[in-house]
């Protein structure tokens, strides 16, 4: 299932760990091949950082936040949701 | 990519952070969502794949530093502003409180400065007073009510709180040879109930003149000179005929009344008068009580309260005023 793929990705990163129970949803973007999930629809990213430590997570991850709380999470240069779209 | 996030790190790193206004020039331009740090995120997007854990993590580096630079500068800058706004050099100066001469003491100041116009000289004497030198020298018989318990503060058999700073003339004469001119101001006694019009402890100021050919002319001369200076140019003078023990002839002084001019008025009880001094030729049993001789040497002396004239010169209409220290009032006198 890809709700279980997704939750795999968001168990592999340490940042991420509190939102391994959490609901979200995803877009998957096949012009840059990236899938977007999100926490928080209510509340717009304004930083980013690289998520260094994503070991298991197909592709490399960008941890999206909102005033310092992450809200969503980007996989770049994936496969990941590729059927969804 | 690897060279601008070096470049951006040099450039985040040289950024002089010295106000608040450079500190908003330094976050809007680097850490803000479309800011140039937030820029390489995306432009990382597109990097190929195997670069990006690289990319990742140098900028992660970059804006950890640029963060850590802003929180630094953010401290200082606001602990720089909190003393800024202490030192508000806008706000309006704090106005000082000076302190005012009480209108007793400007008064006697006054009463000094024409006196020692005159050549009159100041002299002092203690508060706590022998009998002889508080009445016996100065012609009080044995049984003047003046004695009495009731009127005066005895210390002791012998010793009294002065009555009336007469006893500083009787030191005077006793230590100087005429020609002796002193007036004699300070605080007095007297063993009375504290009233609208009457104060147990209260000021006096006293004058004497004693020389060859002194008369009472040169008595009316002297306190007519004093009484325009102290209350006015137009004002005029009489002397009623009184008895003090220690002056013979002896006179009251009267003014007319400052407020009404003479016309009569709640102040002057409508007599058009004031009284205001008790005065009179020095008797000779007092001269010659300071060994000086009454057939060479004549003289002239006068007394007055302070307070008294006080509350004539500001229309005061209870002497307790001046000693209740009402801000209110002592504002008055500034």
């Amino acid at each position: 299932m890809m709700e279980d793929q997704i939750r795999a990705v968001i168990c592999s990163v340490p940042a991420m760990a509190e939102f391994q129970f959490h609901d979200f949803e995803y877009l998957y973007d096949p012009d840059e091949k990236i899938l977007h999930v999100v926490f928080n629809r209510e509340r717009d990213a304004d930083d980013s950082f690289f998520a260094e430590d994503s070991g298991s997570a197909d592709g490399n991850v960008l941890i999206h936040l909102a005033q310092g709380m992450i809200v969503g999470f980007s996989i770049l240069d994936t496969e990941l949701g590729k059927e969804s779209s | 990519m690897q060279d601008l996030i070096e470049k951006l790190k040099a450039e985040t790193a040289a950024f002089d952070i010295v106000d608040a206004q450079t500190l908003d020039a330094y976050r809007l331009k680097y850490l803000v969502r479309k800011g140039e740090i937030a820029e390489l995120f995306e432009q990382m997007k597109s990097a190929p794949k195997e670069q990006k854990p690289l990319l990742g993590k140098l900028l992660n580096e970059l804006k950890q530093l640029a963060e850590a630079k802003f929180e630094d500068a953010k401290a200082r800058v606001e602990s720089t502003r909190t003393e800024e706004t202490v030192i508000d050099l806008t706000l309006p100066g704090r106005r000082g409180f000076l302190g005012a001469e009480h209108p007793v003491q400007k008064v006697l100041g006054d009463m000094k400065r024409i006196f020692l116009g005159m050549g009159f000289q100041i002299a002092t004497g203690p508060e706590i007073e022998k009998d002889e030198y508080n009445f016996t020298m100065l012609n009080f018989p044995p049984d003047h009510p003046a004695r009495d318990m009731q009127d005066t503060f005895f210390l002791s058999k012998d010793v009294v709180l002065r009555t009336h700073t007469s006893p500083v003339q009787i030191r005077v004469m006793l230590s100087q040879a005429p020609p002796v001119r002193v007036i004699c101001p300070g605080k007095v006694y007297r063993n009375e109930d504290v009233s609208a019009r009457s104060l147990c402890v209260f000021h006096q100021l006293e004058g004497l003149y004693v020389d060859t050919g002194v008369t009472f002319a040169d008595l009316k001369g002297t306190l007519y000179s004093f009484a325009k200076q102290m209350f006015g140019s137009d004002v005029k003078i009489r002397f009623r005929p009184s008895f003090f023990p220690f002056t013979e002839p002896s006179a009251e002084m009267d003014i007319t009344c400052y407020l009404c001019g003479g016309k009569g008025c709640r102040v002057c009880k409508h007599t058009g008068w004031l009284e205001i001094l008790g005065s009179g030729m020095v008797h000779p049993n007092v001269l010659r009580n300071c060994n000086i001789d009454p057939e060479r040497y004549s003289g002239f002396a006068w007394g007055m309260g302070i307070e008294r004239t006080t509350l004539l010169r500001y229309g005061i209409t209870d002497i307790r005023y001046l000693l209740e220290n009402d801000v209110r009032m002592l504002n008055q006198f500034e």
